[in-house]
C-alpha cells in the first residue's frame, strides 16, 4: 500500500457491553490515542448467545461497537489494557492492519516522539 | 408572684429532666418533656411582660455566709435577663418538640430529652442567679452537660475524641471562670451580683484587669472565640436538634456573662479593646472558615463563629445593647437555620430547575433600588439620631440590603412588580431594623460607652473584610484557604522540625516516574475499572435513583460478590445469624423452610451415634444455625477441656479461606499492622475532605482554588504543596513529591504502586482495596465519570491518584521513621512480627457450645468416637458464620415465596362485580400501588394495571432558561427527547429573585452580621408556626411541568405514536377501553428531607410521577394519536378519555390534573372515580398506619408531609419483596402487603416474547436493583447506607450528604428508611420474580439476553415462572431445564401478608455493631 500514499497502522475493534464502553474509551483516551468511533445497537451472537441490538426499556445492555485506529508505537500498551479489561468482562477484540493516507491524524507524530 | 413566676420558669424544665428519666414509655416521656418545655416558655413570657413594667425582679431564697463570701441562692431578673430567660426557654421548648419525632424511636432520645432539659435548668440557674456563686455553678453544670449532648452518638470514636477535647477546654474555661469571680467578691467578702456591680468601680486596676482577662479567656472557650473555637465544629456529630440547641442557645452565655458583667469589664484596664480585638479576629477568621465549606451545616457551625465574634466586639465597643439584640436576633436565626438545614437539597433541586436569570443585568432598576435602600437607611438613622453604634449599625444593614437587591435584581426578566416589591420589601425591612434595633436597645437600658475611635476602627476592619473578599476571590492564595480549611488550625513550628515526643519528619523518597513500563498506564486503567466494579454509581440526590451497590459485579454469582466484598473491605453483606434464629423462634421461618435450602452435608455419613440418640447429619446442621456455636456466650469450663482434647486428637483439616487472602493489603495498612497506627484512617480523612471540597465547590463562597475544567487531580496537584497539615504526620517534601508525579492519573498510579512494590498482577486487588475504602466518593467518582460536565470532574483514577499519594506521603513517612524502612511494601511486611495463623477448623468454645446444644454432656463427649466429633467438626466448620448468614438467606426467602404461593394459589377474595367496568387505571409497578390498587378495586367497578411509572415515555424535562433538567425514565434508559416548558417560568423567576435576595445578604461578608437580626425576627414567626402547627407547612407543588403542547414540539407524530403503542401494547391494555382511563404516576410530599427523591416515583428517574401521567395522557388523548393507533390495531374509542392523576404516597391523596379537559359527558364518571380515590386512600392510609412506628392516626399521616421534623414521612418501599408480572386475575383481592412491584403482562398476545422481553429487561432489572439497595442499606447500614439521618448535612449543590463534621459520601438509604430505630425494619431478601407465562417465552427472553441470564442463574433474583394452564410453579434448574416447586401443604402464617417489621428487640447489639 506504500505506493499508494498509504501509511500502515493498527486498528482495533472492540465490542463489549454499553455499560463496559466508558471502560474501554478512558483506557483509549489514557493511552494517547486520538480519537475513536462508537457504534451502539450493535447485534449478533456469540459465547452468551444471541445479542439484540436494541431493548425497549433498557439502553445499557445493548453492545457498542469501539473502533480506533492508532500508530503502531501505540498498540502495546493498549492491547494490553484492552485485554485486562476484556478478562472479566463480556466482549471480544480484533486487531488488525489499517492503512491510512493522513497518518498525522491519528497521532503518528507523537507517537514516533 | 414575681418570685414564683421566675421559679416556674424554672420548675418547668427540672420536671422535665425528672419526666424524661421517669415516664416509662419513650414517646411519652418525649411528649412530657416538650410540654413542661412549652409551659415554662409560656412562664418566661409571661415573665417577660412582667418586667416590661417593672425593670428588676429580684428573690432571694437563701443567703449563704458559712461559706467564706456570703452569696446569695435565689433570683433576679431585669430586662435583659428576662429576654434571655424566653430565647433559652423557647428554644428548648421547640428542640424539644423537633427532636420528640426527629429522634423517634431512636435508643437515646430519652437521654437527650433529658439532656437538653437539663442544660436548660442549669443555664436558667445561671440566667437568673442574684450571685456569682450561683452564676458560676449554673456556667459549670451547662458546658458539663453540653458536653454530653455532643457525645449523644459516642459509639464512635470521632465523637468520643470530640467529647474529650471539649471536655478538657471546658475545664479551662471554668477554672479561668471561677478564678475571675473569685477575684470580684467584694472586700467585704460579698459575692452578690448587685454588690459586685456597684462596687467595680471602686476596685484596684490590676485586679479589675486580671480579672477582666480571666472572664474573657471562659467567655472565649464557650464562645468559640479564635483560637478557643474548634470544639464548635464539632458539634455537628450530635443530632441536628442539638447542634441547633448549641449553636443558637448554649453559646450565646459568653455574651450573657459579658452583659451582665459589663460594668465590671468596662471598668477593666485595656479589657474593652482586648475584647474588640478578640471579636474582630474570630468574626474575620470565622466569615474565611465559613466561606471555603461546602456543606450546609458545616458552613452554619463557622457561621456561628464568626457572629460570636462579632458580639464580642460589639461588648468590646460597649455597645452592649446592640450586642444582646445581635445575640437574640443570631440565636434564633441559626435555630431555624439549623432545625431547617435538611430543606436546603430541595431549595437547590428547586432553584436548578428554574430559570436562570436574563442577562446582562439590567442597570437601572438596581440602581434605583439600591438608591431606595440607601436613601431608606440614611434617612431612618438621621431620624434616630445618629451615634457611631448606630451608624456602624446603618453601614451593615445597608450593606446586607444592597447586595440583595443586587443580586434579586440582575435577572433582566423579572417582572417589574416584582423588582418593585422586592426592593420595597428590602427598604422597609432594613430601615425597620434600624428603628427596632434602637428601640429594644433604648427599651433594655443597658450600659452604653461607644468611643467614636473604636468604632472607626471597627468599620475600617470590616471595609478591609468586605474588598479582600473581592480580591480574593479572584486571586485566590491556596496558602490562605488551606487555614480556613482546616478551621484556623495551627501547625506548630516545632512539630515541623523535631519533637521531643513526636514523629520526626523524614523527606520523602521521590518515585522515578522513568521506572515505568510503557503499558503500566493501560494496566492501571484497566485495573481501576476493575476495581470500580466493586462499588455502585452515586449520582445526585435530588433525582434518587436506586443502584445495585454490587451492579458492576452482577455476572459473577451474589455468594460470591458478596463474599469478594467481605474480603476486600470488610463490609456486612448479611443480616446477623441471630436475627434469623429469632425469626425461627417466632415462626417466621420454619424448620421445614430451613430443611429445604440445607447445603449437601460435608461428610458422606447420613447420620451419627450420639449416646443411644441416632442424629441425622441434617438434624446437626440445623443445631449448627439454630444455636449460636461460633458466637454464643462461654461453654462450661469442663466442656470446653473435654472439647479442646478431642479436637487435638483429630487429623488436621485443610485451612479455610480467611478474610484478608483476597490480595495483598494496603501500604498504609501494612504500615499500620506493624507499628498500630491509624494511618488508613488518617488517609480516608484526607481524601474525604479533599472530595468534599472538591467535588462540593459550587457550594462554596470561597471554593478551592483552580481552574473551573480541572478535574480532582489537576486540582488537588496544584493545591497540595501548600498543605501545612501533613505536618503533623512528620511528612515533608509533599510538594516535591507531588512535582515529580505524572500529570495523568493513570500515569501517576502506576508510578506510586511500582514504588510501592505492588506487582502488577496484585494492582487490579489493590486498588480495589484503596476504593472501597471511601464507598461513596468511590462510587460518585463512577457516577461523574459517566456524567461529564453535570458537576465538578472526578473519576476513579483521580480518586485513586489522590488517595494513592497521601497514602505513599504518611505511610512512607511513618515507615522511614519508626522503621527505618523505604515504603515498600514487602521491606514492611517482611518487619511486621508474624502473626498466629487462624486455627484450622473450628475453635473448642464451638464444639463445646455444639455440645452442650445436642445435649451432650462431658462424659459423653469425652467417650464419643473420634469419627463422630469429627462429623461434629466438619458439620460445624461447613456452617462458618458467613456461610449460616447465606442458609438463613435462602431460608427466609422460600419462607416468603411458600407465603405468597399460598396467598395466590387460596385465590382472590375480590367479590365479584356486575356493573360495567367505570375505569380502567394504570398504575405504576411500585410496591406502594398495590395497595391502593387493591382498595380501589374494592370499591366497585374499576379494573387496575401495572406498568413502569413513566408511562413508556423517557424523556428528559426542562424548564426554558433552567440550569438542569430532570431525567424523566428509568436508570437504565436515556432520554430520547428532551421536553422543554415554554410557559413555566415567570411565578418560578419571581420566587428565584426573593430567594437570590435572601441568598445574597446572608453570604455578604458584612452584610452578613446584620442580616441574621433581620432573619432572626422572621425566624421566629417561622420556629412559633412551625412549632405549633409542624404538619400544616406543605411544599408548595412544583408548577413548571410541561404540557402535552411542548411534548408535540419535542416529538414527531411518528415517535409519540410509537411509544403510545408500545405502552399499550406491554401492558395488554389494547382493546375494550373503558369510558375513563386514569394513568395514575407517584410522588411524596415531604419537608426538609434530603431523600425526598428516594421516596419518588424510580421509574421516573427519582422524580414525582404526575408529570410523565400528564404527557402521555395528553398524548393518548390526541386525535392525530389516536388515528395512527387505530391505523396499527389498536382503537381507543371517541368515548374514552384518558385522565391523568398522582398519587401522593405520603398522604396517600390522589390528585387528577387537567379536569377542564374532560368532556362534559364524562365529569359524572370523574367525580365519582374522584370518591373511590378518596375512599381507597383513606382505606391504605389506615393499613399504612398500622405499620409507621408508634401506630399514628391514620388521620395524621397527611401532617407527615409538612411536618419538618419528620425523619419517615413514609416507609417507602421498605418490605419489597417481590415482582409479579401477570394478568391481575392472579392477584386480584389478595392482600400483598405493600410488598410486590405488580406488572400487567398478558402472554396471549405475546408470541414473540416482546412485551416480556421489554418487562424483563427494563422494569425487572429496575426492580432487582432497588430490591438489592434496600438489601444492602438494611445489611449494613453504615457502611452499605447512608446511616442516621439526624446527624447529616447536606453537601455542595446537590450533590449528596456527609454525615456529621466529614467523612464519606454517604451512599444508599438512610437508617430511617430501612430500620425502626435500631431494628430492621425492612426484611432483606433477594428479589422474587414470579412470570406467569409458558416456559418457552421465558427461555426465549433469558436467551436473548445474557445480562439477565447472569443476574438469575448468579442468584441476585429468583425466578419462578407460573404456568399459565396447570398454575404449576417452576423454577430454572442447571442445563436449562426448569424444576418444579411443589405446592406449599401447610401454612401457619396469617393470610395478609404482616408488615416488615420486627417487633422482638433480640439482638439489637449485634445488628448495629
Amino acid at each position: 500500500m506504500n505506493e499508494l500514499g498509504l501509511t500502515r497502522m493498527v486498528k482495533v475493534e472492540v465490542v463489549t457491553r454499553a455499560d463496559d464502553a466508558d471502560a474501554v474509551r478512558t483506557l483509549l483516551h489514557a493511552s494517547g490515542v486520538s480519537g475513536w468511533t462508537s457504534l451502539s445497537g450493535v447485534s449478533g451472537f456469540g459465547h452468551h448467545g444471541t445479542h439484540e441490538g436494541r431493548l425497549l426499556f433498557n439502553d445499557r445492555a445493548g453492545l457498542v461497537m469501539v473502533i480506533a485506529v492508532l500508530p503502531p508505537g501505540r498498540a502495546e500498551p493498549v492491547v494490553t489494557g484492552l485485554r485486562d479489561i476484556l478478562a472479566q468482562r463480556p466482549g471480544v477484540m480484533f486487531v488488525s492492519d489499517a492503512w491510512v493516507s493522513r497518518p498525522e491524524y491519528f497521532g503518528a507524530d507523537r507517537a514516533a516522539e | 408572684m414575681d418570685v414564683a413566676l421566675v421559679l416556674g420558669v424554672l420548675i418547668g424544665p427540672a420536671s422535665a429532666v425528672l419526666g424524661a428519666l421517669v415516664v416509662p414509655d419513650p414517646r411519652r416521656a418525649a411528649r412530657v418533656v416538650g410540654a413542661l418545655l412549652g409551659l415554662s416558655a409560656v412562664a418566661a413570657t409571661a415573665l417577660l411582660v412582667r418586667v416590661a413594667a417593672d425593670p428588676a425582679v429580684p428573690g432571694v431564697l437563701v443567703r449563704v455566709d458559712a461559706l467564706g463570701p456570703a452569696f446569695s441562692v435565689g433570683v433576679r431578673v431585669d430586662r435583659f435577663t428576662a429576654l434571655f430567660v424566653l430565647l433559652v426557654c423557647g428554644l428548648a421548648a421547640v428542640v424539644a418538640g423537633y427532636a420528640r419525632r426527629y429522634l423517634d424511636g431512636e435508643p437515646g432520645a430519652r437521654a437527650l430529652q433529658a439532656r437538653v432539659a437539663a442544660a436548660t435548668t442549669a443555664t436558667l440557674v445561671m440566667a437568673t442567679a442574684p450571685s456569682l456563686v450561683q452564676l458560676a455553678v449554673g456556667w459549670i453544670a451547662a458546658g458539663h452537660l453540653l458536653v454530653g449532648l455532643i457525645g449523644h452518638y459516642r459509639d464512635q470514636p470521632r465523637v468520643r475524641a470530640a467529647a474529650r477535647r471539649t471536655r478538657r477546654l471546658f475545664l479551662v474555661g471554668d477554672a479561668a471562670l471561677v478564678a475571675g469571680l473569685a477575684l470580684l467578691v467584694t472586700p467585704a467578702g460579698d459575692a452578690d451580683l448587685d454588690a459586685v456591680r456597684a462596687t467595680a468601680g471602686a476596685r484596684p486596676g490590676w485586679l479589675l484587669a486580671t480579672a477582666g482577662v480571666l472572664l474573657l479567656v471562659a467567655a472565649m472557650v464557650r464562645s468559640a472565640q479564635v483560637p478557643a473555637h474548634r470544639w464548635l465544629p464539632s458539634t455537628l456529630d450530635a443530632p441536628t436538634p442539638v447542634s441547633a440547641f448549641l449553636h443558637a442557645g448554649m453559646v450565646n452565655v459568653a455574651g450573657f456573662l459579658m452583659i451582665t458583667l459589663a460594668s465590671v469589664v468596662t471598668a477593666a484596664p485595656g479589657m474593652m479593646p482586648a475584647m474588640v480585638l478578640v471579636g474582630l479576629a474570630t468574626a474575620v477568621s470565622g466569615l474565611l472558615f465559613a466561606a471555603v465549606r461546602t456543606d450546609v451545616k458545616g458552613t452554619l457551625a463557622r457561621s456561628t463563629v464568626a457572629q460570636m465574634g462579632f458580639m464580642l466586639a460589639q461588648c468590646g465597643l460597649g455597645a452592649f445593647g446592640l450586642a444582646a439584640v445581635h445575640l437574640v436576633g443570631h440565636a434564633v436565626y441559626k435555630a431555624y437555620a439549623f432545625l431547617s438545614a435538611g430543606g436546603t437539597l430541595q431549595a437547590q433541586a428547586r432553584a436548578a430547575g428554574t430559570p436562570r436569570p436574563e442577562g446582562p443585568p439590567p442597570t437601572r432598576p438596581r440602581v434605583l433600588a439600591a438608591a431606595t435602600v440607601i436613601v431608606t437607611v440614611l434617612a431612618t438613622e438621621l431620624l434616630l439620631g445618629t451615634t457611631a453604634t448606630g451608624a456602624l449599625s446603618a453601614a451593615l444593614v445597608a450593606a446586607a440590603a444592597l447586595a440583595a437587591v443586587w443580586s434579586a435584581l440582575a435577572d433582566r426578566a423579572l417582572p417589574a412588580r416584582t423588582a418593585a416589591a422586592l426592593t420595597v420589601t428590602v427598604a422597609a425591612l432594613a430601615g425597620g431594623h434600624l428603628v427596632a434595633g434602637r428601640a429594644v436597645e433604648g427599651w433594655l437600658a443597658l450600659p452604653t460607652g461607644t468611643s467614636l475611635l473604636g468604632v472607626g476602627a471597627v468599620a475600617c476592619v470590616l471595609a478591609v473584610v468586605a474588598v479582600a473578599g473581592t480580591v480574593l476571590r479572584r486571586r485566590p492564595s491556596a496558602t490562605l484557604w488551606w487555614w480556613a480549611w482546616h478551621d484556623g488550625a495551627a501547625i506548630p513550628r516545632a512539630r515541623r522540625t523535631a519533637p521531643p515526643d513526636g514523629p520526626t519528619p523524614a523527606a520523602l523518597t521521590v518515585p522515578r516516574p522513568g521506572l515505568l513500563d510503557r503499558s503500566d498506564g493501560a494496566r492501571v486503567v484497566a485495573a481501576a475499572t476493575a476495581a470500580a466494579d466493586h462499588v455502585g454509581a452515586v449520582g445526585p440526590l435530588d433525582a434518587f435513583v436506586a443502584v445495585n451497590p454490587l451492579a458492576g459485579r452482577e455476572r459473577v454469582p451474589f455468594a460470591r460478590a458478596t463474599a469478594e466484598l467481605r474480603d476486600l473491605a470488610g463490609t456486612r453483606t448479611h443480616l446477623p445469624a441471630a436475627e434469623y434464629r429469632q425469626r425461627l423462634r417466632d415462626g417466621r421461618i420454619t424448620p421445614a423452610d430451613l430443611a429445604a435450602v440445607l447445603p449437601p452435608p460435608p461428610r458422606v455419613a447420613g447420620a451419627v451415634l450420639l449416646g443411644h440418640r441416632r442424629i441425622d447429619v441434617t438434624d446437626l446442621q440445623v443445631a449448627v444455625l439454630s444455636q449460636p456455636v461460633h458466637d454464643g456466650p462461654p461453654p462450661p469450663a469442663d466442656l470446653l477441656a473435654v472439647a479442646r482434647r478431642r479436637l487435638a486428637e483429630l487429623p488436621a483439616r485443610p485451612r479455610p479461606r480467611t478474610p484478608g487472602e483476597a490480595g495483598p493489603h494496603t501500604l498504609a495498612e501494612t504500615v499500620d499492622r506493624a507499628l498500630g497506627t491509624r494511618t488508613t484512617v488518617d488517609v480516608d480523612d484526607l481524601v474525604a475532605a479533599w472530595c468534599a471540597a472538591h467535588s462540593g465547590r459550587p457550594a462554596a463562597l470561597w471554593p478551592v482554588p483552580g481552574p473551573t475544567d480541572a478535574g480532582c487531580w489537576a486540582r488537588w496537584r496544584r493545591m497540595a504543596g501548600a498543605d501545612p497539615a501533613l505536618a503533623r504526620w512528620g511528612v515533608t517534601g509533599l510538594a516535591t513529591l507531588v512535582d515529580a508525579l505524572p500529570e495523568a492519573p493513570e500515569q501517576a498510579v502506576a508510578v506510586l504502586l511500582r514504588a510501592m512494590g505492588v506487582p502488577p498482577a496484585a494492582w487490579s486487588t489493590y486498588l480495589s482495596r484503596s476504593l472501597l475504602r471511601l464507598p461513596g466518593w468511590a462510587g460518585h467518582a463512577r457516577w461523574a465519570q459517566a456524567n461529564p460536565g453535570q458537576g465538578p470532574a472526578l473519576s476513579p483514577l483521580d480518586l485513586l491518584a489522590v488517595r494513592l499519594t497521601y497514602e505513599y506521603a504518611l505511610a512512607g513517612a511513618a515507615a522511614q521513621r519508626h522503621l527505618e524502612l523505604p515504603p515498600v511494601l514487602d521491606s514492611i511486611a517482611a518487619a511486621t512480627p508474624a502473626t498466629l495463623p487462624r486455627s484450622a477448623g473450628i475453635t473448642p468454645e464451638a464444639l463445646a457450645r455444639l455440645a452442650g446444644a445436642l445435649d451432650v454432656d462431658v462424659a459423653m463427649l469425652a467417650c464419643l468416637p473420634g469419627e463422630t466429633v469429627a462429623t461434629l467438626r466438619d458439620v460445624a466448620c461447613q456452617l462458618t458464620p458467613s456461610r449460616q448468614s447465606e442458609v438463613w438467606l435462602a431460608a427466609a426467602e422460600h419462607a416468603y415465596r411458600r407465603r405468597l404461593r399460598y396467598r395466590l394459589d387460596r385465590g382472590a377474595d375480590r367479590p365479584a362485580v356486575d356493573a360495567p367496568t367505570l375505569t380502567q387505571a394504570v398504575f405504576c409497578i411500585d410496591v406502594r400501588s398495590e395497595g391502593l390498587r387493591r382498595h380501589l378495586e374494592a370499591t366497585g367497578p374499576v379494573d387496575t394495571y401495572g406498568f413502569a411509572g413513566f408511562f413508556g415515555l423517557p424523556v428528559r424535562t426542562v424548564t426554558a432558561g433552567a440550569r438542569r433538567g430532570r431525567d424523566r425514565c428509568p436508570v437504565l434508559m436515556r432520554p430520547v427527547a428532551t421536553v422543554e416548558a415554554a410557559r413555566a417560568g415567570r411565578a418560578a423567576r419571581s420566587r428565584q429573585a426573593w430567594r437570590r435576595a435572601y441568598a445574597a445578604a446572608k453570604a455578604n461578608p458584612v452584610g452578613a452580621f446584620a442580616f441574621v437580626e433581620v432573619a432572626g425576627v422572621l425566624a421566629t414567626a417561622a420556629l412559633l408556626l412551625r412549632a405549633a402547627a409542624p404538619g400544616r407547612f406543605v411544599p408548595p407543588a412544583d408548577h413548571t411541568a410541561p404540557t402535552v403542547a411542548d411534548l408535540t414540539t419535542a416529538m414527531s407524530l411518528d415517535e409519540q405514536v410509537y411509544y403510545a403503542e408500545a405502552t399499550l401494547r406491554t401492558i395488554g391494555l389494547t382493546a375494550g377501553f373503558a369510558p375513563l382511563v386514569l394513568l395514575c404516576g407517584h410522588g411524596a410530599t415531604s419537608a426538609n428531607n434530603p431523600y425526598a427523591a428516594a421516596l419518588d416515583c424510580g421509574a421516573c428517574g427519582g422524580n414525582r410521577g404526575g408529570v410523565s401521567a400528564r404527557l402521555v395522557a395528553g398524548m393518548l388523548n390526541r386525535p392525530e394519536v389516536r388515528a395512527a393507533l387505530t391505523d396499527r390495531g389498536i382503537h381507543l374509542p371517541d368515548g374514552t378519555h384518558v385522565l391523568a392523576g398522582e398519587h401522593d404516597t405520603v398522604t396517600d391523596e390522589v390528585r387528577l390534573f387537567d379536569m377542564d379537559a374532560v368532556p362534559a359527558g364524562l365529569r359524572p364518571a370523574v367525580e365519582e372515580l374522584t370518591g373511590r380515590l378518596a375512599g381507597a386512600g383513606a382505606r391504605l392510609r389506615a393499613e399504612r398506619a398500622a405499620r409507621l412506628p408508634g401506630r399514628p392516626r391514620p388521620r395524621r399521616l397527611p401532617r407527615r408531609a409538612g411536618d419538618w421534623a419528620q425523619v419517615r414521612p413514609e416507609w417507602a418501599l421498605a418490605g419489597n419483596a417481590a415482582f409479579i408480572a401477570a394478568p391481575r386475575e392472579l392477584t386480584a383481592g389478595v392482600d400483598l402487603g405493600c410488598r410486590t412491584f405488580l406488572h400487567s403482562y398478558d402472554w396471549t398476545g405475546d408470541r414473540d416474547a416482546a412485551a416480556l422481553e421489554a418487562i424483563m429487561t427494563g422494569p425487572l432489572v429496575v426492580a432487582a436493583w432497588i430490591n438489592l439497595q434496600y438489601y444492602f442499606s438494611t445489611v449494613d447500614p453504615q457502611r452499605l447506607g447512608a446511616g442516621t439521618k439526624t446527624v447529616h448535612t447536606v453537601l455542595g449543590d446537590a450533590l449528596g450528604v456527609l454525615s456529621g463534621s466529614g467523612g464519606d459520601l454517604r451512599l444508599g438509604l438512610p437508617l430511617q428508611s430501612v430500620a425502626d430505630g435500631t431494628r430492621p425494619a425492612h426484611e432483606p431478601l433477594r428479589l422474587l420474580a414470579v412470570i406467569r407465562a409458558p416456559h418457552h417465552l421465558v427461555d426465549a427472553v433469558l436467551g436473548r439476553n445474557p445480562g439477565l441470564r447472569h443476574l438469575v442463574d448468579g442468584g441476585w433474583l429468583s425466578l419462578t415462572v407460573v404456568d399459565p394452564g396447570t398454575g404449576a410453579w417452576s423454577e430454572p434448574a442447571p442445563g436449562g431445564s426448569w424444576r418444579a416447586l411443589p405446592a406449599p401443604r401447610h401454612v401457619t402464617a396469617p393470610t395478609t401478608e404482616p408488615p416488615a417489621r420486627h417487633p422482638a428487640p433480640a439482638t439489637e447489639k449485634e445488628y448495629t455493631a
